[in-house]
């Protein structure tokens, strides 16, 4: 198991380079969440410089009118690997014979041992099992078929991706200009501050709390890629939670004070009507 | 030049055979597996046969949506249901598990679509599921603009299915966890609960900098792509998909209704000179606040809904017309919502333009003047002036 993390910044890499094993570069343009002055040549060298591998992420949706640019982009960068969620994305790595260069992350499609084994068989450096599917299930994928497997085992978690702009069409139909750091929702019946982000690439809205599976990782230990999103945290806590799960410290992780749950490592979501029926039987 | 595909949603085997009445060249439908719209009546296994007989004798087709993203509880007998759905008659499965797609296209002769669920936005990604699949047709991700669309067509020999009608999902299909996390209702497996349609306050920190009360909205307008028919058809779009299989009989028709005419009147005359009547006509059907979506490229503030008001179609649908007697001029309606005599009212008939007809008293199965019918599925007798022809399963609104 390789300690995956998500890399905005050249400085994170550089403050939590100890406990870094492999590093989600996110570049500006091609992935989903970015920082603008993110420079990801200086990244890749620090990564090589750290044996660390780097990972460039190109994880949005791209239009008919960008393929172009992108298979550019990756033919540049082609001998590094890469995080992907486009299944028009993968077929260039297909035709360029670098399957195995990618890390395909659909965040939410794969679910289930029959899907995952599909794109196992493809060659893919490994597929990234949903965040939202019990962790059985996610044992159960890799016991079926030895699949290499991406899942985030930390941080905050992804719970909607949007291409509309919806803070800049509020701001438009409000008149206003918000500063866009540190912005987060709340729904009108619920406390939760659920942050956001908006880019060039669209909107995101994380959840409000930490998704932690420290206490799980024995069991996950088959994973190729245990991933930790480092979004909102600052270097030294990630740095903290680097630690605490190399040292299997939960005591270090607790110090933090983060509000941490398990998310739906034991919930598995339900069918409103099935819920109904049984309800009423 | 193959005519493009009228494709209708239906959620019960009656709104399916009205569908198609009204001009639908096929429907698509939920069964009681594997199927998104968890609260729509979806159909038995002896429904979709005589749903598919029904289609099949109007030279209509019939898809099966099986795009729910399983988890591993949910798979069970997944061959025997696709083999069972073949037997049917079913043309087509949409889906968005390559495990599904795959099984269609190995196990048997239907057709496989790609759902939207897949986000499938470029030519590469058909190539892709082409390749590996063999899939038949793609339905595109509703984040694609016109000239999006237009490229991708060029670029792919696959078919294309372009979603024209109906409610938007604001994030990106497939892609949305916002029902799961806030209610546990899992979107991807039916169970949507619409957060994106709460009202929301905007927090810098702990400071609310949004300045209204709980006006942001994540909330998109319904999509109304009805002047852009005529691009997507020569465009060589093979699809014109309207949502809504939790939508009413009447919406069905009605919005089924202006399509097809439009369609039917680009081909016939190579050119639309107003769409004006089409809009009007569409707005019968429910009247939601619409927009082109993403058609023109990036959505802006007229794509998002900020006042969610309660929004009523124009006109009241009253009933069907079960039987007509010519000589007489007497109809009779089964009645679907409350109807008051002396009024006009509008007909809805298959590939025409609604009319009004003016009538005077109606009167119950025995005769009787009413002062109004209040009593849903009963039948409802009145006259129309000499000359207008009425038909069984007209609607009356």
């Amino acid at each position: 198991m390789r300690f995956l993390v998500a890399i905005y910044s050249l400085n994170t890499l550089i403050n939590c380079k100890d406990f870094i094993e492999s590093a989600v570069l996110m570049t500006p343009n091609y992935s989903q969440v970015y920082e603008n002055d993110f420079d990801l040549n200086k990244a890749i060298e620090f990564s090589k410089e750290n044996a660390i591998e780097p990972i460039i992420s190109i994880n949005r949706i791209f239009m008919e009118n960008e393929l172009d640019e992108i298979k550019s982009f990756i033919f540049k960068y082609q001998k590094y690997s890469f995080l992907v969620s486009d299944l028009g994305v993968i077929e260039i790595f297909k035709e360029l014979n670098l399957m195995d260069h990618v890390i395909y992350d659909s965040s939410t499609m794969v679910c289930n041992s029959l899907d995952l084994s599909y794109y196992s068989k493809l060659g893919l450096s490994a597929t990234s099992m949903s965040n939202e599917i019990p962790i059985q299930d996610v044992i159960k994928g890799y016991n079926d078929t030895k699949a290499d497997i991406m899942y985030q085992v930390f941080g905050r978690k992804l719970m909607f991706y949007s291409k509309r702009r919806l803070v800049k069409c509020y701001e438009d139909y409000r008149d206003i200009k918000l500063n866009r750091n540190n912005l987060f929702i709340k729904e009108e019946k619920r406390e939760e501050h659920m942050p956001i982000i908006e880019n060039d690439n669209g909107y995101f809205v994380y959840r409000s709390y930490f998704v932690s599976l420290l206490d799980e990782m024995k069991s996950l230990s088959f994973l190729k890629y245990a991933y930790f999103e480092s979004l909102t945290l600052k270097d030294e806590e990630l740095y903290q939670v680097l630690k605490a799960y190399k040292e299997n410290n939960g005591d270090l992780l607790g110090k933090l004070n983060l509000d941490i749950k398990d998310g739906f490592a034991y919930l598995d979501t339900i069918h409103v009507k099935e819920k109904i029926i049984n309800e009423k039987n | 030049m193959r005519r493009i595909e009228l494709l209708s949603p239906a959620g019960d085997l009656e709104r399916l055979k009205y569908a198609i009445m009204y001009g639908a060249d096929a429907v698509y439908i939920g069964g009681k597996q594997y199927s998104l719209r968890s609260m729509a009546s979806n159909f038995t296994l002896q429904d979709i046969k005589e749903g598919c007989l029904f289609a099949h004798e109007r030279n209509a087709k019939v898809y099966v949506t099986c795009n729910m993203v399983m988890h591993e509880s949910d798979i069970h007998d997944l061959l025997k249901y696709l083999k069972d759905l073949e037997a049917c008659g079913v043309d087509g499965i949409i889906a968005s598990s390559v495990t599904i797609l795959s099984l269609v296209k190995k196990e048997t002769k239907m057709e496989a679509h790609v759902s939207t669920q897949q986000s499938i936005s470029n030519s590469n990604g058909i190539k892709f599921l082409k390749d590996t699949l063999n899939i038949d047709r793609v339905v595109l991700a509703r984040e694609c603009s016109l000239d999006n669309i237009k490229e991708i067509c060029k670029n792919t020999d696959t078919d294309i299915e372009v979603f024209i009608e109906g409610a938007m999902c604001a994030s990106i299909s497939g892609r949305c966890m916002l029902s799961n996390v806030l209610t546990n209702r899992d979107a991807n497996r039916g169970g949507c609960a619409q957060p994106c349609r709460w009202n929301y306050d905007i927090y810098e920190e702990e400071n609310k900098v949004s300045p209204g009360d709980t006006d942001f909205s994540m909330a998109s307008k319904d999509l109304s792509a009805i002047k852009y028919i005529p691009d997507l058809i020569d465009a060589g779009v093979a699809s014109l998909k309207i949502e809504g299989r939790m939508k009413s009989l009447h919406y069905v028709a009605t919005i089924v209704n202006a399509y097809r005419r439009c369609i039917d009147d680009y081909y016939k005359n190579g050119k639309i000179d107003s769409f004006d009547s089409y809009k009007e006509n569409l707005k019968r059907g429910e009247n939601r606040e619409i927009s082109i979506g993403f058609f023109k490229g990036d959505v802006t503030k007229n794509e998002v809904i900020y006042n969610h008001g309660v929004s009523t179609a124009s006109h009241d649908f009253v009933g069907i017309i079960d039987s007509f007697d010519e000589k007489t001029g007497l109809a009779i309606m089964e009645q679907r919502n409350v109807l008051v005599g002396n009024r006009d009212i509008e007909i809805l008939s298959p590939h025409m333009a609604p009319y009004k007809v003016s009538i005077k008293d109606i009167y119950d199965e025995d005769d009787n003047v009413l002062e109004s019918a209040r009593h849903p599925g009963s039948k409802v007798k009145f006259y129309v002036e000499k000359g207008i022809v009425l038909h069984k399963y007209d609607l009356v609104r």
